[in-house]
């Protein structure tokens, strides 16, 4: 974006608008004797997520008029001996029409929690991670390098689990805020070694560095793409990491709609888009990603035909189409992916946002009409049945998942009680 | 900058602070501060004697006088400590007697003697898994004296940084410390997901910060000597700002099981807050100067040991798993109805300026960085080592 210098700050504006909504909500929430009222903190970060998008739209805007795509380099974040974080923006299509959709879905879903949340006892908490989550999101879709990138999506996932745990009177969302943030560090921690070794084998976490892969031996560049992908796996809610996506819609129904329809769980997705060049040299792990891709797709779909709410339904028939955006990614058709992973966060977010309205129109309307047996069920009955009851119980994932973790969680109990942790 | 020549009596003070020297005495003195508002002993005579012994060690020149004075700061605090553990007491006695020997070592010319004191001082302060016992009884009967060391131990880590971890004996050691650091963190973040009270769990949280610290100071002997400090900076105003919040939690409902909800957020919303930033800065929380810091750390690492800086990022997921945990079973579930007090003002205020000063650092980390890169480079006592550096 050099043919237009000034263009090349406006993403800062994106960035920064809703993050420092976000820090003045909690530092007058921490030293004032009383918390702002709800009117205050509604305006405070509707104006600044309006700024956001504003500057969202001027990039999208000066993008098709002609200004020419590419990095920009503001220097470093920092400097120690040879180590450098470079704080470098890429600004082009992909990250400007991911950045401004996620700007009117964060806009859209800011007004209606306005009504939602009145006066619900977490209304500026919520508020206060909207601002964290909308910045972590421009963060990922400008970032020109891995470091930066990575904040932004550590937010992100700091965000969702605090959205998880919204209602922590009831258990339920507790437990279920917990699964999600042990999804998400460990595979957060496959994003972290993959920054460092890029900075090791490529000498720099540039995005621009990473087109340099092909230099790298075939090991080195597998194992890169490997982390990314599990990292991707991890926020996408592929198997075998999908346990945690049913359990996310515990919830507030703004922040699912957000969340887990619209743009979070597209965020692993847009990783792979961003760092296509690394997984393109890995053919090992494009054929993994297909298959774990499709593998997903049909394990979400069994499951959304027998869900009985709608919530759990929507998140399912989501986690179908972000399966085959997966698996469309991993066979390299990226354009068609970034298509339809645009066109299905908006779709996601308002079905999210009208579930609470499905009661009522299911009674306006009277009995949905449905169609008579399956294709399935007509000839195969015995195995349409099984499949139908292995879906209810979800494949029985949480409980493979629970085998490999209870070892693990012994030892822990175990070197606590050793170790004087337990009195 | 005041003038001295060098090849004559060497100064005491670098009266021309720098910003790394700034940020040390700052970060110590509002740990000092949260350690007065938990209830550390000796009143205000002690809160400023060791803030004034704070500063006069990280602007000395001399390594043995800054030393002496922070191993003395030791046995003052082991003074103060005995009436309420005196394991705790003994291992603060201990550290400041090394401290002490250190100094006095260095001052002799005896610079490798000097370095292994030290390091023997600072990990009896840290307390890496297995070495934990002292401080772990700290953290259970004297939290206001462990948030009170953890200030002390900035200082200290300083001074070590500065004038002793230059010498071919830390470049030796540095490959043992890391690996030694990174398999104690993995240890005690497992263990701290299978604490079951919050005392348990802060007592593996500060261990395994503990063994950041001793990578760290491994890393600094292999020429990381700023990643080292920004971490150390970083971990003991996490660690102390979360010690004070445990505290806080401690004084008014006692030591709390995990096993039920507690529901504490209902009376202490802004406590729950603190305890959750506070923890999620212990393990790279974006916005804050942890999240620098490990990336810092994990390059080091990376150069010194591959598999240890896996062990380490493991071990960091690990411990952020353990901290949501502890959050959601301390503060989360239904309302007790119990009338809690809140943290009051100068409290709010206190770790407030320490969270300000972790969000500063993470989005400006230049300001420490830079000048510590220049301050930290071998002072000219130690040239004497030099011909053995270079070999």
């Amino acid at each position: 974006m050099t043919n237009v210098p000034w263009l090349a700050w406006i993403p800062w504006v994106a960035i920064l608008a809703p993050l420092t909504a976000s820090l003045a909500l909690a530092v007058v929430s921490l030293l004032a004797a009383r918390l702002p009222c709800e009117r205050r903190v509604v305006l405070c970060m509707q104006w600044c997520l309006g700024v956001g998008l504003v500057a969202n739209l001027i990039v999208a805007g000066g993008l098709i008029l002609g200004a020419a795509p590419g990095d920009v380099h503001f220097g470093d974040w920092l400097v120690a001996g040879d180590y450098q974080i470079p704080l470098t923006l890429r600004i082009d299509g992909l990250g400007a029409s991911f950045a401004a959709m996620s700007a009117v879905l964060a806009l859209v879903v800011a007004r209606f929690s306005r009504t939602y949340l009145h006066r619900e006892p977490g209304h500026l908490r919520f508020f206060m991670m909207l601002g964290v989550f909308a910045c972590g999101v421009q963060v990922v879709s400008f970032a020109g390098a891995l470091d930066l990138m990575f904040a932004g999506w550590e937010a992100v996932g700091i965000a969702s689990t605090l959205f998880i745990g919204f209602f922590h009177d009831r258990p339920e969302p507790i437990r279920s805020s917990v699964r999600a943030l042990v999804t998400y560090r460990l595979c957060d921690a496959g994003f972290l070694l993959a920054v460092v070794a890029a900075h090791e084998w490529l000498h720099s976490t540039t995005l621009a560095s990473l087109d340099r892969v092909d230099a790298l031996p075939a090991w080195q560049a597998t194992v890169l793409a490997s982390l990314l992908m599990a990292s991707a796996m991890g926020k996408s809610a592929q198997l075998p990491f999908s346990g945690w996506l049913s359990r996310a819609t515990e919830g507030p129904t703004p922040s699912s709609a957000l969340f887990y329809g619209g743009i979070s769980i597209h965020l692993g997705l847009f990783l792979l888009l961003r760092t296509w060049s690394v997984i393109d040299h890995a053919p090992i792990v494009e054929g993994v990603g297909i298959a774990i891709g499709l593998l997903t797709a049909v394990y979400a779909a069994s499951i959304a035909r027998v869900q009985s709410d709608a919530k759990g339904a929507l998140a399912h028939a989501t986690l179908a189409q972000v399966g085959l955006i997966f698996a469309e990614i991993a066979a390299g058709w990226t354009t068609l992916a970034l298509i339809h992973l645009l066109c299905h966060a908006s779709l996601r977010v308002w079905q999210y946002l009208r579930a609470p309205n499905v009661l009522h129109d299911a009674h306006r309307l009277g009995k949905a009409v449905r169609g008579g047996d399956s294709w399935l069920r007509r000839t195969a009955p015995e195995f349409d049945r099984r499949i139908y009851a292995h879906s209810l119980a979800r494949w029985r994932l949480d409980d493979r998942v629970d085998a490999v973790i209870q070892p693990a969680l012994r030892l822990a109990r175990l070197l606590a009680r050793r170790s004087g942790g337990a009195s | 900058m005041m003038d001295v020549p060098m090849n004559s009596v060497e100064p005491l003070l670098h009266i021309d602070l720098e910003a790394s020297s700034i940020t040390v005495v700052v970060a110590c003195i509002l740990l000092l501060a949260l350690a007065r508002h938990a209830g550390a002993r000796g009143g205000w005579w002690a809160f400023w004697g060791f803030a004034a012994a704070a500063l006069l060690a990280t602007i000395s020149l001399r390594a043995d006088v800054a030393l002496v004075t922070l191993g003395i700061t030791g046995l003052v605090q082991a003074w103060f400590t005995q009436g309420s553990t005196r394991l705790g007491a003994l291992g603060l006695a201990l550290s400041g007697v090394g401290t002490v020997v250190a100094g006095l070592l260095h001052g002799q010319g005896a610079h490798d003697a000097a370095f292994v004191a030290s390091v023997a001082a600072l990990v009896i302060r840290v307390g890496p898994w297995p070495l934990h016992g002292a401080m772990a009884r700290l953290a259970t009967r004297a939290m206001s004296e462990q948030v009170r060391q953890l200030g002390l131990l900035l200082p200290l880590l300083f001074v070590h940084l500065r004038h002793l971890d230059h010498l071919d004996l830390a470049v030796q050691w540095s490959v043992p410390m890391v690996q030694w650091g990174a398999a104690s963190m993995a240890v005690a973040a497992l263990a701290s997901i299978g604490a079951t009270t919050l005392g348990g769990y802060y007592v593996f949280y500060s261990s395994a910060h503990g063994a950041v610290i001793i990578m760290a100071c491994g890393a600094a002997g292999a020429g990381h000597e700023a990643a080292a400090l920004f971490a150390g900076i970083t971990v003991c105003v996490a660690t102390g700002g979360q010690g004070a919040m445990v505290a806080a939690v401690r004084r008014h409902v006692g030591e709390r099981a995990l096993s039920t909800a507690g529901g504490l957020v209902h009376s202490m919303p802004r406590t729950a807050a603190l305890f959750l930033v506070f923890g999620g800065a212990g393990v790279g929380l974006p916005a804050t100067a942890a999240f620098v810091a490990d990336d810092l750390m994990l390059h080091a690492l990376w150069q010194e040991s591959p598999v240890s800086t896996a062990a380490v990022i493991v071990a960091a997921a690990l411990l952020a798993i353990a901290t949501w945990s502890v959050t959601t079973a301390v503060f989360y579930g239904p309302d007790p109805g119990w009338s809690d007090r809140d943290l009051d003002p100068s409290e709010r205020f206190t770790a407030t300026a320490c969270l300000m000063v972790m969000v500063v650092l993470g989005f400006a980390p230049r300001l420490l960085l830079d000048p510590a890169l220049t301050i930290l480079k071998p002072p000219p006592s130690v040239s004497v080592t030099a011909p053995d550096v270079a070999r």
